[in-house]
């Protein structure tokens, strides 16, 4: 489904991704680990096409398509989803009317029906259920006043209407409590199916205790220095990251 | 020299063309008013001789080049031509909370048979200043025209100089009003001549009682006329007034508002200002903190487009001590248009443990428009705490990112986050029809006039709790 080549990228002219290869197929949970500074944020914002980082090598074919050459919206309208770090607080615009015009727009692209108000309410308190939000959100302005907790389950409410067939979650666990962690986690295992995958990138090892991963990354440095089941990442848990740190500058040096 | 001197002629005949008009209407249709009147009348007839039409060689009015008001002839409209306008004409503009409580104008002249107040309680006086300058004379002539600083005010001078008529509303100790009162203010076309209105409105909240009050400008036809409007306020102790300010003229017509407001101890004041219309629009908001422990809240969004100017200049006066004040102005700018925002707060010596805050925000939606800002704090006093700032710009590149991740188009997702820049502050009116009201007329302006894609209803998180 997707397959990273040599990917590099730079913000103001600071390289941060190296060289990234990745190849994830349908069906299959990835979890991107590694220390601050290390690219993650960067690896995901990059595959959904944020401005702001520039493409300086490499490429991203996702399902045979230049994933690279389309605009942000196309991406999503493709199946592409990121769930943000820093969800974006949109005063007044409803989240119902916002989740809305995505969902139709990405209906119009496949060439469907869009939904009319009444088919849409129906979809959207569905899947509210599943991250356990209270229908007062329905018509509370995006994000605007939401605790961290509840941005977050948001954001995964977003992704359970748009039912991307690649989500990326972007430390979708920081700023969870243990109950938060576990309901958005159960919202995205419900989601998962064999024609979909999902890339959870996070910093620490917990949340994939909720959400198993097939394959565990470990990026240091703009590269992906080493790759395992998902007993690498209790591996990390267990020894830190500086062995795999250490272990990437021999390979390097 | 010669450069000034040919200006200063031309100006006069400018101000000349004026107090031959202003001869004209004391010597026939103000004949009528009681001597005081007549006495403020002339007064202020000499200020505004001294004074003339500002040019954008004076600071308040730099970025404002008023001579396409100056240079056009306008004339009053007689009372009879402006009947021709019916109750139905009026429902796209009558809020319908206020509409048992609406006083109605036509080309200035107050309309008794459009007009409505049966939802105000006996107490509240409410209609035309012209019969409440007879009725209730003393409290009139006590307040009318008495606290407006003429001599820097030049539009305020030229309206004191035609006073003749507006709206009064005189709410008594401890009296709430049940609804809104929406003062309507509609030009009408006239194919021959530009018309003109000096409306004077004195509104009088006294100890304890509070009003929600509308004022709204508008036009049943887009032809070029010109409003020339001046509202008191007089806020007594422990009173509270929500006022909102609609100025929706045709996009051919020029307005020029000044609003001064005295506020006693206690009181609590909260205005909005929506600027739509008009080729040329100017605000003039003056609040004197005449008390303590007062709360004033200042708030305005203006989206002019094409080649609209809209300006408002505010100015907050802490005099006394303990006192707050929070002021947040934000502008949607498109177009070739330009918006310039003036807003002055001034903390005089006396004013200790003065908290005020002022904001003014602009959406630059075009190379093309322009926008000027000029927050300003004078500050004589040593234990307060103030801040000010303002910011130009377009959107937000995060922001527009984050939508468009949801498979939203550029074009849509720009409509959405504009919607979003204006909710941000219409969300500071208190009532929640009167913000619905607003809300719908942003949304109808941006739509007509701003954004091509479709525009969801604003919402807001407040009115949710």
């Amino acid at each position: 489904m997707l397959e990273i080549k040599n990917l590099q990228a730079s913000v103001a002219g600071k390289e941060i991704l190296r060289g990234i290869n990745l190849k994830v197929n349908a069906g299959e949970v990835h979890a991107i680990m590694g220390p601050n500074g290390s690219g993650k944020s960067t690896l995901a914002q990059v595959l959904a096409g944020h401005p702001s980082y520039e493409v300086t090598g490499g490429e991203v074919l996702y399902d045979g398509k230049n994933l690279l050459e389309m605009d942000p919206e196309v991406r999503a309208q493709e199946g592409v989803f990121l769930a943000f770090q820093y969800p974006v607080e949109i005063p007044g615009v409803s989240n119902s009317y916002f989740l809305k015009a995505g969902l139709n727009e990405i209906r119009k692209y496949k060439g469907l029906e869009p939904f009319d108000a009444m088919q849409f309410l129906k979809i959207l308190k569905e899947k509210m259920k599943l991250v356990e939000m209270d229908s007062s959100f329905i018509n509370r302005p995006v994000n605007e006043g939401f605790s961290g907790g509840e941005k977050k389950r948001n954001e995964i409410l977003q992704m359970a209407v748009l039912e991307p067939k690649l989500a990326i979650l972007d430390e979708t666990d920081s700023g969870l409590d243990i109950d938060a962690l576990k309901i958005v986690a159960n919202g995205v295992n419900k989601l998962k199916s064999p024609q979909n995958a999902v890339i959870v990138v996070t910093h620490y090892q917990r949340l994939l205790n909720y959400i198993v991963p097939d394959f565990v990354h470990v990026l240091v440095n703009g590269r992906i220095v080493k790759s395992g089941g998902k007993e690498l990442a209790l591996e990390l848990e267990a020894n830190g990251y500086e062995t795999v740190r250490e272990e990437a500058e021999t390979v390097a040096g | 020299m010669a450069q000034s001197e040919r200006e200063i002629m031309q100006l006069g005949d400018d101000v000349q063309r004026y107090l031959a008009d202003q001869s004209a209407f004391e010597n026939n249709g103000a004949s009528k008013s009681p001597a005081w009147l007549k006495d403020i009348r002339s007064a202020a007839r000499g200020k505004f001789t001294q004074t003339g039409f500002p040019t954008i060689k004076h600071e308040d009015w730099r970025f404002t080049n008023i001579s396409p008001i100056t240079k056009t002839s306008f004339h009053r409209v007689a009372e009879n031509d402006s009947k021709s306008v019916a109750r139905t004409d009026l429902a796209k503009f009558i809020i319908p909370e206020a509409s048992k409580s609406v006083l109605v104008f036509v080309n200035g002249h107050f309309r008794k048979d459009l007009s409505d107040m049966s939802a105000l309680p006996k107490s509240v006086s409410a209609g035309s200043l012209a019969e409440f300058a007879h009725l209730e004379e003393k409290v009139v002539r006590d307040r009318l025209n008495k606290e407006i600083p003429l001599n820097i005010l030049p539009f305020a001078a030229l309206n004191g100089a035609f006073l003749y008529d507006g709206a009064f509303v005189h709410v008594p100790e401890k009296i709430k009003t049940p609804s809104p009162i929406q003062l309507l203010y509609l030009s009408t076309e006239d194919k021959d001549r530009r018309p003109v209105a000096y409306p004077r409105n004195l509104l009088l909240v006294d100890r304890g009682a509070s009003a929600t009050v509308v004022e709204t400008y508008a036009s049943l036809a887009e032809g070029v006329y010109f409003t020339n409007a001046v509202t008191e306020a007089f806020i007594e102790e422990e009173s509270a007034v929500d006022y909102i300010k609609v100025q929706n003229e045709s996009e051919k017509a020029y307005h020029v508002g000044t609003m001064q407001v005295q506020q006693r101890s206690r009181s609590r004041f909260t205005a909005f200002s929506l600027a739509l219309g008009s080729a040329i629009a100017r605000n003039d908001l003056n609040i004197v903190i005449d008390g303590e422990q007062c709360e004033t809240m200042l708030d305005g969004l203006y989206i002019p487009a094409n080649d609209q100017l809209v300006d408002h200049h505010t100015f907050i006066d802490h005099t006394r001590p303990n006192c707050s004040s929070r002021e947040i102005f934000k502008g949607i700018v498109a177009g070739n248009s330009r918006s310039v925002f003036n807003g002055k707060i001034f903390v005089r010596q006396a004013a200790q443990k003065t908290d005020s805050k002022q904001t003014n925000k602009n959406l630059l939606l075009s190379d093309a428009a322009i926008v000027d800002t000029k927050p300003q704090l004078e500050i004589f006093a040593d234990d307060v705490k103030c801040t000010h700032g303002a910011t130009v710009g377009g959107l937000d590149a995060a922001s527009l990112f984050y939508v468009k991740s949801r498979g939203i188009s550029e074009d849509a997702a720009r409509a959405l986050l504009t919607v979003g820049f204006a909710g941000e502050v219409t969300n500071y009116i208190n009532d929640e029809h009167l913000r619905k009201y607003v809300d719908s007329l942003v949304i109808e302006r941006l739509r007509e006039k701003v954004v091509k894609a479709a525009l969801p209803e604003i919402v807001h998180s407040s009115s949710q709790e």
